[in-house]
């Protein structure tokens, strides 16, 4: 049976989040970290740029990222990708007039694309373009109006930029200066009240921000980096600039406001990496923190806080993630105390210290993704369903892949190992539950290859400690490409059976590991499946590879049916279907087919508008089913239509046809576990009704 | 023809015994010769040039119930760049394998295989592709006897082109032999198909697209099943065409079937990414083994090693040939020496012990023996050889390839006063010597003019150049793509290289004489370049003592040195691109005489001395004109055979001739009515006017020392006995 597939662009199905859990940022704050309370609870979060870094060739997803803590203790509480790269982007918090802050940002140098995100999760809320624009610097509030105050490049080439002050709803050019600037800051420095424009260049300036009327000049000029706090005589508003020298060396100013003057100056050698202003809490003003790599000690950092009016050292903390390459200070947890959020050289990490003792309360090592390896049961065999997860590879090449369980209602992480080995930039990882000794609790089973070609691991966990149970490396050449589980030598512990690059499948014994049998090598392809299953008490699975599925008696060790199919195989899945046992295949055609398990003889075939990286039959069907594909979940339904659930979720979305779908007792309900680059979800998904019958249905 | 013709003006046997050139005795033979009348000849068959690179098979060829192997291999023509096929029979009668007969095809094999098909007569035939350059476009060719011919020559079923037979057998058990075979549909799409041997209609036509296919009894049918390789792999049955089954995994090409199954039932195997050999099974289908990959790429074989039991993979790899148990993988003989090319293992020898046979093959030679036993001088390391050795091991045996024309021979005592041996020098390169009287090889050597073992872009010539107290040198010339060596003499019994005229303007030696001009007892070389430029050098040393005037232009020219009668000696030779004859006296270098009426001359012959000094010029229309050695005007004339190539006279007055038209020596009667007098020699028989023709004492005929493209023979032919002694 072959039915034609019609796609609905934007089904409006009805879907909630259980939970999402975002395991972490790559290269955080690389372009952009700002605090502010961006959901309106009266605390502060941080939002940080990132990326989510995929295997080589695939595309990479530039992320902006929610790090706070409400109740709860610190985690990524949001995390939303981006359309457009953010590597050499900028960003600014602005105000609301309800007091919620919003993130401004400007994706690229020279692009000119300016969004504005609110709320957690950050959402779009508005997009504007102002050609010439090549920094976001500040977003003021002037006469009740939000303005960017940034830096722009009058022509081509961009040899020079100048300030420029533009509305934020229209993107219109209000002003810009006519001196060149490297940077520009907006802070009250007068007794008026009103911001002002600290303008980096020779001579520096300070200007009133709403008529651009010259206030003061200094003429050495302002550097590179300017931050405004407390820093005048009584606490009075002031700013300190960082410049540099030729020689690396660098030298702060701190100046006072009205009346204008340089109070300190504080010499540094090139250890100096960024400033930043530190509030005293309880005290009157605020310290000039410099941020500084430790000589001789490339995972170190410190944090050296000085009274601006004396120079006076007050304190100095030591920070474990390395150099701060980016730093804010803000109250992101539930104390209400400021703290110290940055992204230290070692990795980069995203770690949270306590501002005054330096105490580290968080900290978030790189991870490259997909982090599509998900499974759940009773992985601690306390009766609750717990999900693993893994992800492909720390982005420290010290560190390996951390292996999460998180409960399975919450999403909440309940227990994590890092790997060490280091794994390669093609794998992707694989992971399955099963009971393979005495104890209660499950055993991870997690397949991946290494950091070099025919570098394997395949690692056995107990679901509990997590401690390795065994490993075996080096099987077959290349890397693992599907990972399922039989009892092949009926010994009543399950064994674990692994397509090889070379698509050849290996069986494992489960309690050590050792070799039990291995097959000839099929057509090899980056992608294959498997599906294991019991026929007549006879452990079967079905590999498919390249363009074929084969059938695979793994009692008698022998090749029983085989199918060549039209595209590469992506997937293979088995279920119980209408008639009996099912296989079913989805391939690069695209198109997804169902087969008899036991002759593999084609029963339906529905070709598919889109490249599919998933698939899950919702039900005792031979034609309903979900589709990941695109980074979208799709529902197949059994008149062919397609119907695409809005949600973005993220590139290679449960890609190796991971993951776990579960139609619910009604029917009209799927509890979703999947994964992607970025997150690892629990989602209950609505099947809509409306949409069914060919209602608005586009061919 | 009849006899009365051509025995006409048969008189007694006149004997003038003349003081003859090179002390050789010129005896006109009065008597008719007669077909049949071959009173003895042996046969020198040198291997082909890359010798099984086109195939080798097994089987009876002639029917006398002792197998053969049949050896493809190649000569690469002078005038046609993709030569023309050679099979050689090697017989395995005895102990010692030796070429039986090398034949040379009309058409160049288009395939690295040859088949053996059962033959209705009891002889097999040899089945293959060969590539009908006359029609552009391979047919199926069936080969017979010995030496192969080509039987029938089939084209394929229009619209399709023939790519390549792939098996032989009897595909859907009807009784009779079909070939499966790869066909060219007119989409270029390759297909295979079953087409009958014997007439060459298509039984069947897939659709499936393939480049390779093998046969095997994979069921319980009498059918055998075709193995077709593609993606998906597809198992037919020969009967009905219909799929018996399909492995999504697709077989590789390097298909092999064979009984090396599961209890010696037939099985096949395909290669498989990563140099993976993975054996299937027959009914049920299912790969039933997979044998890791080694340096094996080149060439495998299915082979019974025991009396009993399943057959063995054997896998020849370019370091070593390794045997397999199919279905263990396990290895089950020693490895033997690797290689590059074709090979087989039989019992070639029929003395009960298997050999191998690597063609062609480029191994090391140390060690190894060569045919006759004879002695090799300096080889090119690099040549290629048909090598033959037990599969036990040692008892190396090797053919050296070599291409012919074998045309340019000379005869005479080369081993020293009382020897009688005959010096052949080929195109591959290799100069031989034979026993004249027995016609063994007694030693040769290779890479004279360092062409590595690329064949001279024109045919060579040879002559014998007496020395003073030594051993005569033999003269070898040919035509060099570059400037460089053409002329060279070797000793006649070491062979190695006495001298070599390194003149760059040498650079196309038509022609190749000796003479002795001062009247030392040693000979001088008489040198004709393809300008028509005559060359004198020392016999000793090569140093150049003299030349004539050449032409502007030539690519060809040929020659007759002779004495003058007083002391002197003096040459004819062609100019103006054969169109012209000049007499050169040769102490003056002086143009004596010309001649412009002839055209495109194919060869001359001289005889006589003095006032009975006569030339035979034969040209390209077959016209023999008799002139007169001092005016070269013409006294007469006779016409040949089309494609006459050779002549001699066989009396004084050149009223007779033995001639080499085609395959066949002929006596050229003075009527013009030819009668053959020995069988088919071989294409190019002759060429160049090259021979040694000896006129036997007492009436007892003549002998005649050739060479053709595909060997060397003396023949030696008596008179009629019915027309001796003076009947008439």
């Amino acid at each position: 049976m072959t039915l034609g597939v019609l796609l609905i662009a934007c089904a409006a199905s009805v879907n909630a989040a259980d939970w999402v859990h975002y395991p972490s940022l790559s290269a955080p704050a690389r372009a952009a970290m700002v605090v502010g309370d961006f959901d309106g609870d009266g605390r502060h979060e941080a939002v940080l740029s990132g990326l989510a870094s995929a295997r080589q060739g695939d595309p990479e997803t530039t992320l902006l990222g929610v790090l706070g803590g409400q109740a709860d203790a610190l985690r990524l509480r949001s995390v939303t990708p981006l359309a457009e790269a953010f590597r050499h982007g900028s960003a600014a918090r602005g105000q609301a007039a309800d007091g919620t802050s919003f993130v401004v940002t400007l994706s690229a140098f020279d692009t000119g694309h300016v969004e504005v995100f609110a709320g957690v999760p950050l959402h779009r809320v508005h997009t504007v373009e102002v050609p010439g624009l090549t920094r976001v610097e500040a977003v003021a509030t002037l006469d009740g109006v939000h303005k960017i105050v940034g830096l722009m490049r009058e022509s081509d080439p961009p040899l020079a930029t100048y300030p420029a002050v533009i509305d934020l709803a229209s993107g219109a050019v209000e002003w810009m200066g006519t001196a060149p600037a490297v940077t520009v800051a907006v802070a009250a420095l007068g007794s008026d009240g009103a911001p002002k424009l600290v303008i980096g260049g020779t001579p520096g300036l300070v200007l009133d921000a709403s008529t651009r009327a010259l206030e003061w000049t200094w003429a050495p000029g302002f550097g590179s980096e300017i931050v405004v706090g407390d820093f005048g005589p009584g606490g009075t508003p002031g700013f300190a600039i960082r410049n540099n020298y030729e020689d690396f060396r660098s030298r702060v100013d701190i100046f006072r406001g009205q009346p204008y003057a340089r109070i300190r100056s504080l010499e540094r050698p090139d250890t100096l990496e960024r400033i930043v202003t530190v509030p005293q809490p309880g005290a009157v003003g605020d310290f000039i923190g410099l941020a500084e790599r430790v000589p001789g000690e490339p995972d170190r950092g410190e944090l050296s806080s000085y009274l601006p009016a004396t120079g006076q050292l007050a304190r100095t903390l030591s920070l474990g993630c390395g150099t701060p390459v980016a730093l804010a200070v803000g109250a992101i947890d539930a104390s209400g105390e400021p703290r110290l959020v940055y992204a230290g050289s070692r990795g980069p990490r995203l770690c949270v210290a306590d501002l005054t003792t330096g105490t580290p309360l968080y900290e978030s090592i790189g991870e490259n993704g997909p982090f599509a390896a998900v499974a759940r049961g009773d992985v601690g065999g306390a009766g609750n369903e717990e999900v693993v997860a893994v992800g492909r590879t720390s982005v420290e090449s010290s560190y390996g892949p951390t292996l999460r369980v998180l409960d399975g209602a919450t999403g909440e992480v309940l227990r994590s190992v890092r790997s060490d080995y280091g794994s390669g930039s093609y794998t992707l990882p694989f992971i399955a539950l099963a009971q393979l000794d005495a104890d209660s609790q499950l055993e991870v089973i997690v397949a991946q290859g290494g950091s070099a070609m025919g570098e394997w691991w395949i690692e056995v966990r107990d679901g509990l400690t997590l401690q390795q149970e065994w490993e075996r490396t080096r099987i077959d050449q290349g890397f693992p490409t599907a990972l399922s589980t039989a009892d092949v030598n009926a010994d009543g512990v399950t064994d674990v059976l692994v397509l090889s690059d070379r698509a050849r499948l290996v069986v494992l014994d489960g309690r050590d590991g050792t070799e039990l049998w291995r097959s000839i090598a099929l057509p090899a392809s980056p992608a294959g499946g498997l599906a294991s299953f019991d026929r007549a008490g006879t452990p079967q699975v079905a590999v498919g590879v390249a363009q074929g599925v084969y059938l695979i008696d793994l009692a008698a060790r022998t090749f029983t049916a085989n199918l060549a199919v039209d595209g590469a195989v992506i997937g293979v899945r088995k279920w119980q279907g209408p008639g009996g046992c099912r296989i079913g295949v989805i391939t690069a055609a695209p198109r997804l087919s169902v087969h008899a398990c036991d002759t593999l003889a084609p029963l339906a075939e529905y070709p598919l508008p889109l490249m599919p990286t998933a698939f899950w039959p919702l039900g005792n069907t031979d034609g309903h089913f979900l589709l990941a594909g695109e980074g979208k979940l799709h529902e197949l339904r059994p008149d062919g239509v397609l119907a695409t659930m809005p949600r973005v979720l993220g590139n290679q979305l449960a890609e190796g046809n991971q993951g776990s779908v579960r139609l619910l007792a009604d029917g009209s309900q799927v509890d979703a576990l999947i994964g992607s680059d970025y997150l690892v979800a629990r989602l209950r998904l609505g099947l809509d009704d409306l949409f069914t019958g060919n209602f608005e249905v586009q061919p | 023809m009849t006899r009365a013709s051509s025995t006409a003006g048969c008189a007694s046997l006149r004997h003038e015994a003349r003081a003859g050139l090179l002390g050789r005795l010129i005896v006109a033979l009065a008597c008719a010769l007669v077909p049949g009348s071959l009173l003895f000849a042996w046969e020198y068959q040198p291997m082909p040039g890359e010798p099984g690179g086109h195939g080798m098979v097994v089987g009876d060829f002639d029917g006398d119930g002792v197998h053969e192997v049949a050896v493809a291999g190649v000569e690469s023509l002078p005038d046609r760049a993709d030569g023309a096929a050679v099979f050689a029979v090697l017989d395995g009668t005895g102990a010692q394998a030796r070429v039986r007969a090398v034949a040379k095809g009309a058409f160049l094999v288009a395939d690295d295989a040859l088949w053996r098909a059962d033959g209705k007569d009891g002889r097999d035939r040899v089945v293959t592709t060969v590539w009908m350059t006359e029609h552009y476009q391979s047919w199926l060719a069936i080969l017979t006897g010995i030496p192969l011919h080509a039987e029938r020559l089939i084209a394929p079923p229009a619209p399709h082109e023939l790519i390549r037979v792939t098996a032989v057998a009897d595909v859907d058990g009807d009784g009779a032999q079909e070939a499966v075979v790869i066909l060219k549909r007119p989409d270029y799409v390759f297909v295979p198909a079953i087409l009958d041997l014997e007439t060459g209609a298509a039984k069947w036509i897939g659709d499936m697209p393939t480049g390779q296919v093998v046969v095997a009894q994979l069921d319980g049918d009498p059918a055998l099943e075709l193995v077709v390789a593609g993606t998906p792999g597809l198992v037919i049955d020969g009967a009905t065409g219909w799929q018996d089954w399909s492995w999504a995994g697709g077989f590789g090409g390097g298909l092999l079937a064979g009984a090396f199954g599961s209890g010696g039932r037939d099985a096949f195997a395909a290669w498989a990414e990563g140099g993976l050999l993975q054996v299937f099974g027959g009914y049920p289908y299912a790969p039933v083994n997979e044998i890791p990959g080694q340096d094996w790429d080149v060439k495998r074989l299915s082979v019974r090693l025991d009396p009993v039991g399943p057959e063995r993979i054997a896998v020849m790899g370019r370091q070593a040939m390794q045997f397999f148990d199919a279905l263990t993988g396990n290895s089950v003989h020693d490895p033997l020496p690797g290689g590059a090319g074709n090979f087989l293992i039989e019992d070639i020898t029929g003395d009960a012990r298997r050999e191998v046979l690597y063609g062609p093959s480029a191994g090391a030679m140390d060690g190894c023996e060569f045919p006759d036993g004879a002695a090799p001088g300096q080889l090119d390391p690099f040549a290629a050889t048909l090598r033959m050795i037990n599969l036990d091991g040692g008892h190396c045996r090797l053919w050296l390839a070599d291409s012919g024309t074998h045309a340019a021979v000379v005869r005479g005592p080369l081993g020293g006063p009382g020897t009688d041996e005959v010096a052949t020098f080929s195109r591959g390169d290799v100069l031989s010597v034979i026993d004249a009287t027995t016609g063994k090889l007694r030693r040769f050597r290779s890479d004279l003019f360092e062409t590595l073992s690329r064949p001279l872009s024109r045919p060579p010539r040879i002559a014998l150049a007496r020395r003073i107290g030594g051993m005569p040198s033999l003269i070898l010339a040919a035509q060099l793509p570059m400037p460089g060596l053409p002329v060279m003499a070797v000793d006649s019994v070491s062979l190695q290289v006495r001298w070599r005229a390194a003149d760059s303007d040498l650079g196309g030696v038509a022609a190749v004489s000796s003479i002795d001009l001062d009247g030392d007892g040693a000979d001088e070389v008489i040198v004709a370049t393809a300008r028509s430029q005559l060359l004198v050098l020392d016999g000793e040393t090569g140093e150049r003592l003299r030349e004539s005037v050449g032409d502007a232009y030539g690519y060809q020219a040929d020659m007759v040195v002779f004495p003058d009668g007083q002391g002197g000696a003096r040459a004819v030779v062609t100019a103006d691109e054969r169109r012209q004859l000049r007499l050169v006296d040769l102490s003056t270098m002086d143009v004596l005489q010309q001649s412009v009426d002839v055209t495109d001359i194919i060869a001359l012959r001289q005889w006589g001395t003095g006032a009975d000094c006569r030339l035979a010029v034969l040209d390209a229309a077959a016209r023999i004109t008799l002139r007169d050695c001092a005016t070269l005007a013409v006294q007469g004339d006779l016409q040949a055979p089309a494609g006459t190539v050779f002549l001699h006279e066989l009396d004084s007055e050149g009223t007779r001739f033995l001639i080499a038209a085609g395959e066949h020596f002929h006596e050229l009667g003075a009527d013009g009515v030819a009668t053959q007098l020995s069988g088919a020699l071989g294409p190019g028989l002759a060429r160049d006017n090259a021979g040694d023709v000896r006129i036997l004492p007492g009436g007892q005929g003549l002998e005649v020392t050739a060479g053709s493209d595909v060997l060397v023979t003396l023949q030696r032919f008596g008179p009629d006995p019915v027309f001796a002694d003076g009947f008439e």
